[in-house]
């Protein structure tokens, strides 16, 4: 009996202090971070800006209508740290700043371009933040990216937020990176990190593109210089290359969905090539990847030379006038033609990561480790340094089909 | 000891609790620190010498059947020698006791408490283990029997759920930081089976004693394989580099699982399922320390012991000012202490014992009070 009751009180004791009354934190007590913007300072090392959900605007309706209150609120500081930063915001909002609903961090351009390992070690550190958040590099500042995120098709901002990235499983225009993945690939030995690449668009940036062929005009988009004619908007297109921590380049939506295509990451996306029945008609294609990409490097004299091999459906979606795809032969001839243009393509995107970026941001390395008994000689091949150095043979099996309603147009 | 004695599944099961505990509190990221992409060879290589000594110590054991480590101790050195070994081998359990409070509190308070008292958590765990080391042995072996299948069923669903994102290229080189840090100085990593010490102390539990043999393999296959499938699905899944900054190695897979849209951020439900198999493993740790410190001051009721022992493995574990010192001393001493102890020391007194009974067979002397021939 005695025994029970000293085990009751026990379990009394722990009940009072595991409550956590005191310090208890609440919704009422915690403003949550939606999306993080690191910029350059003017006056301190960075600007920090931080989007919160006004909970207050969430589905709180009003006799009827929807409180017009501000679904988000933006807020900006200059300072030190991220830590710091968040420090200063939590002195002067009323509630403590809590990261754990965080979608998405954007890093400016200017800064991605002198370096963010000191950031991405302090982000990886912080228990609240998810590694599944997205990493965005912004070709404006990141105070003004956050600034035009305004959801237009979707009632919630961390919806919207995923919603943007996730649009590339239908267009290949970008790749679902996250801060894990950016994180590893910062730290691999046989590979380099990238990121999403995006930006505002405003209503004069499609001018840049016409003097282009109309077949390379739809691949040469890149975040902030699409035709998109609506108000200023943000858009993510384009990846962001790295070559270890600091921004390297960009690649329009043709070199990414190369990149996709490679490193096996396209779900199906839009592409449209130039015809071979006329001289400036053009044939769209839906495409998605049959099998996985075979990739393969040999080192001759040191020198990598890099084999890959893509293998893709293809959908003819559109067609011009005249052009009968009921003839074998003329689908043939439309498959010899995505086979040369996606060659080329994949090609060029391949040459401007090495020869341009010098970044293997699709991970060949890691076809070449293999070759080496101890890390230490691996690290001391210095692949990523090597990767500049190589040379590609690109390969593309397609396999064409015609869809039944426009199979012939007299 | 109660009446009630294990069946094979709750010893398995009870030895168990070590490895999936150990598999928790980062021990994965310890052998990946120390070997690099060779980690996985590395803990092949291990899992084989622990089998090999698995093999010979079962079959040492089989004749001594119903007795422990220390009563062959006794048998072989009379009580100095059993007094001796009782006080080496009572630090392996005190010591792992103290390091598993301090460390799982230390990354509770991390992940969910960041503002609580190092000491209330602790306490959690501690009272936990003092009310099932009162309740008796049967109470702890028959917990580890419900826990520890779901926490390992827990580790495979968290293994799996990686499966697309593995990299089999991550395994190379093959031989990681080095040939040595591999197969030589990687040999230290064996200390991460220090379950095989419950081994030595099991026999006098078991219903069946022809049966030991079948648990010391059973429990050692599943300890090698849950340990390389952790290691495997830590080095496949991350840069090696990402993994060893890492306080809970495990959990940082567990942040990354999403079942679709509906099922995210399901590392709560890990985090629930690693406290009770916390509480389960410090239990098991808090009666080996009783029972050895029953065995060496011949006391009459350890269950008396257990606040104490449980109010010093608290005030023990509050002692380090922080974790590094707690690894530090781990991986300097610790780990070649266990390595010594249990794989050296124990097999060595138990070859001897069993040379002294063959010995005593053949020039058909007495056989010693306590050991019967079988």
């Amino acid at each position: 009996m005695r025994n029970t009751i000293a085990v009751l009180l026990i379990i009394t004791v722990c009940l009072f202090s595991l409550t956590g009354c005191y310090d208890a934190r609440s919704i009422e007590t915690l403003s949550y971070a939606i999306a993080i913007g690191i910029d350059e300072g003017e006056t301190n090392m960075l600007k920090l800006t931080v989007q919160f959900v006004n909970p207050s605007s969430m589905g709180s309706n009003k006799g009827g209508s929807t409180s017009s209150s501000e679904p988000t609120t933006i807020t900006s500081v200059e300072c030190a740290s991220l830590d710091s930063g968040i420090n200063i915001m939590n002195s002067f909002i009323s509630r403590q700043i809590n990261l754990s609903q965080c979608r998405i961090i954007v890093f400016s351009e200017t800064i991605a371009e002198k370096g963010i390992s000191e950031y991405l070690y302090t982000l990886t550190d912080n228990i609240e933040i998810r590694p599944n958040c997205n990493i965005v590099v912004s070709t404006c500042s990141a105070e003004e990216f956050l600034q035009n995120s305004e959801p237009a098709s979707e009632t919630l901002l961390g919806k919207y937020y995923d919603s943007i990235v996730n649009a590339n499983k239908y267009t290949g225009s970008t790749d679902d990176i996250e801060l894990s993945d950016f994180f590893t690939a910062y730290k691999d030995t046989f590979r380099e990190p990238y990121a999403v690449l995006a930006g505002i668009n405003s209503p004069d940036t499609p001018m840049e593109y016409q003097d282009a062929s109309k077949s390379t005009i739809d691949s040469g988009y890149v975040a902030d210089k699409s035709s998109v004619l609506n108000d200023t908007f943000m858009q993510s297109i384009g990846i962001a290359v790295f070559r270890s921590d600091k921004l390297v380049g960009e690649l329009n939506v043709g070199e990414t969905i190369s990149h996709l295509l490679l490193s096996n990451r396209l779900h199906q996306c839009h592409i449209t090539v130039p015809s071979p029945f006329s001289e400036n008609g053009i044939i769209d294609l839906r495409i998605i990847p049959t099998m996985d990409s075979k990739k393969e490097v040999t080192l001759v004299n040191n020198t990598p030379y890099i084999t890959c091999e893509v293998f893709l459906s293809g959908e003819i979606l559109s067609s011009t006038k005249g052009i009968n795809f009921t003839e074998n032969s003329n689908i043939d001839l439309v498959e010899s033609y995505v086979d040369a243009y996606m060659e080329q393509q994949i090609s060029e995107y391949l040459y401007k990561t090495s020869k341009d970026f010098k970044s293997d941001i699709i991970g060949f390395g890691s076809k070449v480790v293999g070759n080496y008994l101890t890390t230490e000689d691996w690290v001391n091949s210095n692949w990523l340094d090597n990767y500049q150095n190589s040379f590609f043979d690109v390969t593309v099996v397609s396999d064409i089909k015609v869809g039944e309603t426009f199979s012939k147009i007299d | 000891m109660e009446n009630s004695k294990m069946g094979v599944i709750e010893a398995v099961f009870f030895v168990l609790a070590v490895i999936t505990n150990k598999i928790i509190l980062n021990f994965p990221k310890e052998i990946v620190l120390w070997s690099g992409n060779s980690a996985w060879l590395n803990v092949i290589y291990i899992s084989i010498i622990v089998g090999v000594l698995a093999i010979i110590v079962c079959n040492l054991f089989s004749k001594f059947g119903g007795y422990d480590i220390l009563d062959i101790s006794h048998y072989l050195g009379g009580n100095f020698l059993k007094i001796a070994l009782g006080t080496i081998l009572i630090v392996i359990p005190l010591f792992n006791s103290i390091d598993l409070v301090r460390d799982f509190s230390e990354d509770l308070k991390l992940i969910y408490f960041n503002t609580s008292p190092l000491i209330f958590i602790s306490l959690f765990f501690v009272i936990a283990a003092i009310i099932a080391n009162k309740a008796g042995f049967t109470a702890i072996f028959k917990t580890c029997t419900i826990i520890m299948p779901i926490v390992m069923i827990s580790i495979v669903v968290i293994l799996f759920s990686h499966l697309k994102n593995f990299e089999i290229e991550r395994l190379l080189p093959i031989f990681g930081n080095g040939v040595n840090e591999t197969f030589i100085s990687g040999l230290s990593n064996i200390s991460v089976h220090s379950g095989f010490l419950f081994l030595f102390f099991l026999m006098p539990f078991l219903k069946n004693t022809e049966k030991y043999k079948k648990i010391g393999i059973i429990a050692w296959i599943l300890s090698s394989l849950y340990l390389l499938l952790s290691v495997l699905s830590l080095l496949l899944v991350f840069a090696s580099s990402t993994v060893t900054k890492e306080p809970l190695s495990l959990y940082l897979i567990v942040r990354t699982i999403e079942y679709g849209t509906f099922f995210q951020r399901v590392d709560a439900l890990f985090i629930l399922l690693w406290i009770l198999s916390t509480m389960t493993y410090l239990s098991v740790l808090m009666f080996m320390a009783l029972y050895i410190f029953k065995k060496i001051f011949n006391t009459e009721d350890r269950k008396v012991l257990a606040s104490c022992f449980g109010m010093l493995i608290l005030a023990l574990s509050l002692i380090p000012e922080n974790t590094v010192i707690l690894t530090t001393i781990q991986e300097t001493f610790f780990k070649y202490y266990f390595l010594i102890t249990i794989f050296i020391l124990c097999p060595i007194i138990l070859y001897l014992a069993s040379r002294k009974k063959k010995k005593e067979l053949q020039n058909n002397k007495p056989i010693t009070k306590n050991i019967p021939i079988i």
